[in-house]
């Protein structure tokens, strides 16, 4: 799928990887619109693969790239005695722009210059495999209202980029991710998520233009 | 979350039984029926902690009619749970019954139980129908099984026991009942028995049966050939009564222990024994006065008045009798004497109890001369061959009608009580008298033939009335008109010896008023003999014209005095004939002399009876000898053939 980006562009093109750790929370209201207050947030992991290239040589940049997420959250309702805890593993397309703040124009010798970005994007993660744990049995998410549709999200954050060379970066990004629903949810339940991922990537810029 | 809950209820109920109050212990854990919705599966089988809420309890029929009903404000523990007893709670303004009233006849009942989530808006909803079955009537204080009910265990029933139906009940094990038994119907007991407790027989019977009906008696002991037997602790006493007769008032009779000390100072016994003594003083007495009388017969010869005195011999007729009245006089001597030593036999043989009562006399029943008349108690009565009437003209016997006898003999048959009368014989008895009584006076029938008697005292009493004296007045009456004294009867003999020998002064007083005429006599012949010429052959020829014999004067010429008093002996032939002239006289009165002792032993006993004849000459003998010697000392001139 890469394949076609890349031969379609020329210049300024990256290929991208990172990893990095998610802590997901659950925005959870039930049909009667009231949200529990014992959810917690819990500790995932993300790694995505991505094309990102400078448009018309200005600091924006587009950038397209698969993604898979685990998120997931716990709760435990001391009165009533019940634990559960929620895992799930997404994988999924996002679209994002940034823009790229102190870009250094390096000659090929020179090695450690820095630039800032600001970044959204925007996602879409589908369910691979996910399953809730409740008390003492644990259950699979596949089918389940809540967890059977696509999540949508909407993210922003910032990366500082470190060009160890003229065409290699390696990279630091923090993202809020949001999601939110399509279609009505009167009187149903709602889960949105909100995430907070903080990735570590190396990206290498395929064809630099002298 | 909804306002509303709807609950599925896990529940369970015991039932218990809370000493005196009933009551089903409920438990519930009360969960929340709608799941508690989380992201992806949601939660259910949620319990409600700390959830106050309100209990309906109804217990229904088998048609679904409330026989019960309550309502409980209560709150959920920390586990969801309530814990309550059914029955504690409050009834509702439709319960038709208290809880303690619900009837478990053994039909279907059932347990319905709603619920409202809260206690300040009730609105009640289903929360559970059950079925009662075994628990709540194994415990519960009514209970009705259709079937037969099993319990290996030890069963401790805390109330009443009934067994209807006319069931029987069947205990193959040791029965101890610690409390009072009570029986409403027969009781057999198959085997012996030992009641260690006071027994108390009262019958409820719904008619008193009569006392010749064998089935109005609360205590019968048949079945075997002896009856009762009384043991007392210890040997038997005074002290120790083996039987007690009450009635509403008092004692009024007992069958006590007697010893041999007890019954020598028995005031009865020595009562009895006194006038076996009396009595046979008297018979002595009797027996002396007819052989006086047969002495007097044999000298009852008279001197010839006049010139060729001569003497008369004895009528043989009057010594014949004379002897009789001896033979029959010592017959009597001896069942006198043979009375007081059977008695004493008998009471020594049979001691070991004696008999008490209230009542004073010992009585026989006596048949009545008309079945018609009417008699009372305290009436005096005449008895001619052994029957009774009110008339007592030329009665054998005079007794009085007894009133509550000590003793009652001669019990007549079976419905013929109406024909007998109780006569007492011997004791004290009340007796009807006219006029005034003072103490010691002789009652004696007082001639109008309606049971009343009349006093005599002893000083005025006539011999012919000796025979009709009933008995003896022990209490006095100052009344002028019937009044009812005390009188003792059967027990006067000693009075009777007493008139005997009165008699016999009397007897001896005119024998000597007698002889003192035969001595003017003698002398007034003398005179005329002297005055009158030839009066001793007027004598002659008047004498001659008598019935005596004339002793030949050839044979007794030396004893031609004419106030010589002649004593012939009595020979062997005479009281043989004397003896021959009693069994007549007897048989004529009615007397079986072959059962009489004296009788029979003169006739079986050859020895016996010419002891007797010669006894009877010895006594005879002796009163000719003593009437000679006083006939001597009086002056008399006497002279004896023997």
């Amino acid at each position: 799928m890469l394949f076609p980006f890349i031969m379609l562009t020329v210049s300024g093109q990256q290929l991208y990887m990172e990893t990095g750790k998610v802590l997901s929370f659950f925005d959870y209201k039930n049909s009667e619109g009231n949200s529990p207050g014992d959810l917690k947030g819990s500790n995932q992991s993300s790694f995505g693969l991505g094309f990102r290239k400078s448009v018309m040589r200005s600091p924006w940049h587009l950038s397209f790239g698969l993604a898979t997420s685990k998120y997931g959250a716990t709760s435990s309702d001391e009165e009533l005695g019940n634990y559960s805890e929620w895992e799930g593993t997404y994988l999924g397309p996002n679209l994002g722009v940034d823009y790229e703040f102190f870009k250094p124009v390096m000659n090929p010798v020179e090695i450690n210059r820095y630039s800032f970005c600001l970044k959204g994007a925007v996602a879409a993660d589908f369910l691979i495999n996910g399953k809730q744990r409740l008390n003492d049995q644990v259950f699979d998410l596949n089918g389940v209202e809540e967890f059977d549709k696509p999540v949508f999200f909407l993210k922003g954050g910032t990366r500082f980029n470190c060009y160890i060379t003229k065409n290699y970066v390696l990279y630091a990004q923090y993202m809020f991710g949001r999601s939110f629903l399509f279609g009505n949810y009167d009187g149903q339940e709602q889960l949105r998520y909100l995430t907070h991922n903080v990735s570590l990537g190396f990206s290498a810029i395929l064809f630099y233009r002298r | 979350m909804k306002n509303l809950f709807l609950l599925l209820l896990s529940f369970l109920w015991i039932v218990k039984l809370f000493g005196q109050s009933q009551g089903i212990n409920y438990q519930a854990v009360i969960l929340d029926k709608n799941p508690q919705e989380i992201p992806g599966r949601d939660i259910s089988g949620n319990i409600l902690p700390h959830h106050p809420l309100m209990l309906r309890f109804s217990i229904l029929d088998a048609a679904g009619t409330i026989e019960y009903q309550e309502e409980h404000s209560i709150t959920t523990d920390l586990y969801g749970m309530i814990n309550l007893v059914i029955g504690k709670g409050t009834p509702t303004v439709i319960s038709p019954n208290a809880f303690h009233d619900i009837d478990w006849n053994g039909t279907p009942k059932a347990l319905k139980v709603d619920l409202s989530l809260s206690d300040t808006e009730v609105f009640y909803i289903d929360f559970s129908l059950e079925e009662l079955t075994f628990v709540p009537y194994a415990y519960h204080k009514n209970i009705t099984a259709t079937g037969s009910l099993m319990v290996d265990g030890m069963t401790s029933l805390k109330s009443r026991l009934d067994v209807t139906n006319g069931s029987p009940t069947f205990l193959s094990g040791d029965l101890t009942v610690n409390e009072q038994t009570t029986l409403h119907n027969d009781l057999t007991v198959n085997a012996a028995s030992s009641l260690k407790g006071q027994v108390t027989i009262n019958p409820d019977f719904e008619e008193a049966g009569t006392k010749s009906n064998y089935a109005s008696y609360p205590l019968r002991v048949e079945g075997s050939n002896q009856g009762i037997a009384v043991k007392i602790d210890g040997s038997r006493s005074s002290k120790n009564s083996f039987i007690t007769f009450w009635d509403e008032t008092n004692i009024q009779g007992r069958i006590e222990g007697q010893t041999t000390t007890e019954l020598l100072t028995d005031p009865e016994y020595i009562f009895d024994n006194v006038l076996f003594a009396n009595e046979i003083i008297r018979a002595t007495v009797d027996v002396a006065i007819a052989a006086s009388a047969v002495a007097a017969a044999s000298s009852s010869s008279t001197g010839c008045v006049g010139f060729g005195a001569c003497v008369t011999t004895p009528i043989p007729s009057l010594i014949a009798s004379s002897i009789a009245a001896l033979v029959m006089e010592s017959a009597n001597l001896v069942l006198v004497i043979a009375d007081p030593v059977l008695y004493n036999v008998f009471k020594h043989t049979n001691i070991g109890v004696t008999y008490q009562s209230g009542a004073g006399d010992y009585a026989e029943w006596l048949p009545k001369s008309n079945p018609d008349e009417k008699f009372l108690p305290g009436d005096i009565i005449g008895v001619k061959a052994g029957r009774i009437s009110k008339s007592t003209d030329h009665a054998d016997h005079y007794m009085v009608i007894s009133y509550n006898p000590i003793v009652l003999g001669n019990m007549p048959e079976e419905g013929r009580e109406a024909d007998y009368e109780k006569v007492a014989f011997m004791g004290q008895v009340r007796v009807k008298v006219y006029g005034k009584v003072q103490p010691g006076d002789y009652i004696i029938p007082d001639g109008k033939h309606n049971g009343a008697g009349m006093a005599v005292s002893p000083e005025n009493i006539q011999p012919g009335q000796y025979h009709k004296i009933v008995g003896v007045a022990w209490s006095g009456s100052e009344s002028s008109q019937y009044s009812y004294i005390n009188l003792a009867v059967g027990i006067n003999n000693n009075d009777m010896a007493r008139l005997g020998v009165k008699l016999e002064q009397k007897i001896n007083e005119q024998e000597t008023e007698i002889n003192n005429l035969k001595e003017k006599l003698n002398q007034m012949n003398e005179v005329l003999a002297q005055l009158v010429p030839d009066y001793s052959s007027l004598m002659d020829e008047s004498q001659k014209t008598g019935t005596a014999s004339t002793v030949p004067s050839q044979d007794r010429s030396y004893l031609l005095e004419e106030n010589t008093i002649i004593y012939y002996e009595i020979t062997r032939e005479q009281i043989l004939e004397g003896i021959d002239l009693a069994k007549k006289t007897l048989k004529e009165q009615g007397v079986d002399i072959y059962e009489n002792p004296f009788f029979k032993k003169m006739d079986a006993e050859p020895g016996f009876k010419e002891n007797f004849i010669s006894d009877a000459l010895v006594l005879i003998n002796n009163e000719l000898e003593k009437h000679y010697q006083k006939d001597l000392e009086s002056g008399a001139k006497a002279i004896k053939f023997y």
